[in-house]
């Protein structure tokens, strides 16, 4: 249903920073629960995470398996009402795309999806159902590993402080917490 | 028997049981929560993508068992086992008067979580009783407690800078974190508009440099992660695990005992001494007393005046220590709550680390008398850092490569700036026991009765506009502000609740802490303030402790207790 190739886009990703060699028993223990959200939310969630946060020269959203962390979020962080306002505030994007080019969300091109999403995103900033969908969607990827590590910096014992480093259009921000 | 028992084995429980071991003195520890490792028991090993649920402690648990302790900023699943349950451990507060009573119960107390910032008290703040007439007068001035102050810095190792301000002296210090860029044009912008006002470096307890003595315990330097919280495998900041415990330890007058909840101190009717500790173990309920010479009290501010007030029997019906009614009185935290953030032009620079520590305002109302209409007066903390990812990612709309893009580059600089006021002790702000409920090991629940006095709130409504007044001053523009007072018990400076005086009729401990009713009662955690500033007091529980430790053992070997 979705473009979105996963298993391609992983081994990509795999061999792009080493994901094979995450443990084996998280993998195994993740892979363990079942899903949330049923596979045309999947997939929805795949499309807007990934319209939001696309693969450019970095890894996107799904590559950073956005959509898989979203469901465990939902499913094991979120209590009922706040899950289902996600839910919500998801299908809502979908139920403002049908109604406006007719289709899905999820089978609209990306390039489609993106213009729908931007104008969606100006006139819903201040919905704070969907700030927060949107804001859990971007964290978990900024979270990730490619999207901590691949996209931004990630140091976790950075043993030093420099208080000031030259800043040119190629630094890059700091990823994890506490970085401002 | 033991020469020396102390209750609790947090910040000041730590250093007063490594006082009394160096001093030679068999000394028990009694610890109500369950035994925790420095380095096993910590999770900063954990990177983000490796955080259960993503750092979030999930929604509902923190409904059912962590109603009050969710209000802490540093609850998240690396941290979730140093908070207890408030489901296991509930207390009362009247309808309307919240009180967030937020604390750990496992080996180290507060001492893991704590926030570091490490400030000396000044001769106005021991004074200031005294000049305005609010609670009774400190029995102490700065020069009791400075060989102290000395002495407690070194041990534990403080990074900051000799800024030569009377109200905020001067110490022994390791090399100080340096500021931003963004942060030293701040300062140059409030100092120059606005005589008086210095920002400088926060002093925290951190090795920026350890020394031999650090280093002969196992302590390594800062390595900037800022994962505090969880815990410090590297021991770079002071905790009871990580530096006051293993100093006690190797001298071999160490016995630590955990999960063992004081139900009472026990005295001799006949001589009104203690002469032990009766425990509840936490698992099995089964009860046993441990005597000894001389007993110390750490077990926090609140929980302090809970073993004074259920230690209460015959010849002490309110409770031991309590001849003049004011254990429990006085409860006090800071004024904490308002805060502003603003962005602020500056230079094309950025930085490198996560730095456990930000910059510092000391107080600077009514420094040389009283000049403002309201008493006293209030700091602040915060710092100048170019805005990280999130706020850059949430801060406006944005989607697709452009929204990628701006969250790739570092942000434009942010100050925060967020105060911290003295509150006034009031004899109405109290902890009593219920008369009707009981825990689960059969103790009363306490009652807690605090809130905001005028003074308190007016310190509030000032922090709110002076922030505005100095970020505007430094050319930020105004992004959040937010004047809400927060309940008391949330700046988790609480204190005051047995406190020293110079009169038995109107107070709990004498100058070197010592209870005025027990000769060899000691409490020297927050309940012994008799004010309390506005800076961070847990460096001046641990010098009290210490200093009443050595106290104490000199009277214990001229056998006058």
């Amino acid at each position: 249903m979705i473009e979105l190739d996963r298993r391609h886009m992983l081994e990509g990703l795999a061999a792009l920073i080493g994901l094979s060699a995450l443990p084996a028993d998280a993998l195994a223990a993740a892979a363990r629960k079942p899903s949330l959200l049923d596979a045309p939310t999947t997939a929805l969630l795949a499309a807007v995470s990934d319209t939001f946060i696309p693969r450019t020269d970095t890894p996107g959203a799904v590559q950073a398996k956005v959509p898989a962390t979203v469901d465990g979020l939902l499913r094991d962080w979120a209590n009922p009402a706040h899950r289902a306002a996600h839910i919500a505030a998801l299908k809502a994007i979908d139920t403002a795309a049908r109604a406006k080019t007719g289709k899905p969300f999820a089978l609209l091109t990306p390039a489609a999806r993106k213009t729908f999403l931007t104008g969606y995103d100006l006139e819903n900033f201040s919905n704070p159902d969907y700030y927060k969908l949107k804001d859990l969607l971007v964290t978990a990827y900024y979270m990730s590993e490619p999207g901590a590590t691949v996209e931004l910096r990630y140091e976790h014992v950075p043993g030093a402080w420099e208080p000031s480093i030259p800043l040119t259009k190629d630094t890059r921000a700091w990823a994890g917490h506490n970085v401002g | 028997m033991f020469d020396a028992i102390v209750i609790g084995s947090g910040m000041s429980g730590g250093m007063a049981a490594k006082e009394l071991c160096e001093l030679g003195l068999k000394t028990l520890v009694l610890e109500r929560g369950r035994k925790i490792e420095h380095g096993a028991s910590y999770n900063d090993w954990m990177q983000p993508w490796d955080l259960p649920t993503g750092g979030g402690v999930p929604e509902e648990v923190l409904e059912k068992d962590y109603p009050i302790q969710r209000q802490c900023y540093a609850v998240n699943t690396a941290t979730q086992q140093y908070w207890v349950k408030d489901s296991q451990h509930p207390y009362e507060t009247p309808e309307n008067k919240p009180f967030s009573w937020i604390r750990g119960y496992h080996l180290g107390g507060r001492s893991i979580m704590w926030g570091r910032q490490t400030y000396r008290y000044s001769e106005m703040d021991f004074s200031a009783n005294a000049r305005d007439g609010h609670g009774v007068d400190w029995p102490i001035r700065y020069a009791d407690m400075a060989p102290w102050y000395d002495k407690v810095e070194t041990f534990i190792g403080v990074s900051g800078e000799n800024d030569g301000l009377a109200q905020l002296p001067d110490g022994k210090f390791l090399p100080v974190m340096p500021m931003t860029d963004g942060e030293k044009l701040f300062k140059t912008a409030v100092e120059k508009n606005f005589a008086g006002r210095k920002v400088i470096m926060g002093r925290c307890a951190h090795l920026t440099q350890p020394q031999p003595h650090h280093i002969e315990l196992g302590r390594n330097p800062c390595q900037y992660r800022s994962l505090c919280e969880r815990g410090c495998s590297f021991g770079a900041y002071h905790s009871s695990l990580s530096s006051s415990l293993p100093a006690a330890t190797r001298t071999g007058n160490l016995t630590l005992v955990t999960d063992a909840i004081v139900h009472s101190i026990i005295t001799d009717p006949k001589t009104g001494k203690a002469t032990g500790v009766r425990v509840i173990d936490q698992n099995t309920k089964k009860g046993t007393t441990y005597e000894a010479k001389v007993v110390f009290l750490c077990a926090s501010t609140i929980g302090s005046a809970q073993v004074l007030l259920q230690s209460a029997n015959e010849a002490n019906p309110r409770g031991l220590a309590n001849s003049s009614d004011q254990v429990g009185r006085n409860l006090m935290d800071h004024v904490y709550g308002p805060s502003v953030m603003a962005v602020m032009d500056g230079p094309e620079t950025f930085h490198r680390g996560r730095r456990p520590n930000g910059i510092y305002i000391p107080r600077y109302r009514n420094l040389d008398g009283q000049t403002e209409p309201y008493l006293r007066g209030y700091g602040y903390q915060g710092r100048v850092m170019r805005q990280g990812w999130h706020g850059v990612a949430m801060g406006a709309p944005g989607v697709g490569t452009e929204l990628k893009d701006r969250i790739r580059h570092p942000g434009a600089w942010m100050v925060g700036l967020s105060g911290f006021g003295e509150m006034l002790p009031n004899p109405e702000n109290r902890v009593t026991l219920s008369a009707t409920r009981k825990d689960e090991w059969g103790l009363p629940l306490l009652n807690i009765h605090c809130e905001h006095g005028e003074n308190d709130k007016e310190l509030g409504r000032r922090i709110l506009e002076d922030a505005k007044a100095m970020v505007t001053a430094a050319g930020g523009r105004i992004i959040k502000e937010s004047s809400k007072l927060h309940p008391p018990g949330l700046g988790i400076h609480e204190m005051g609740t047995a406190r020293m005086g110079h009169d038995p009729k109107t107070s709990v401990l004498n100058k070197h802490n010592q209870a005025h009713d027990v000769p060899n009662l000691f409490v020297t955690d927050g309940a012994a303030m008799t004010s309390s500033g506005c800076q961070n007091p847990s460096l001046t529980y641990m010098a009290m402790s210490a200093r009443a430790a050595n106290y104490a053992s000199e009277l214990l070997k001229a056998g006058t207790i």
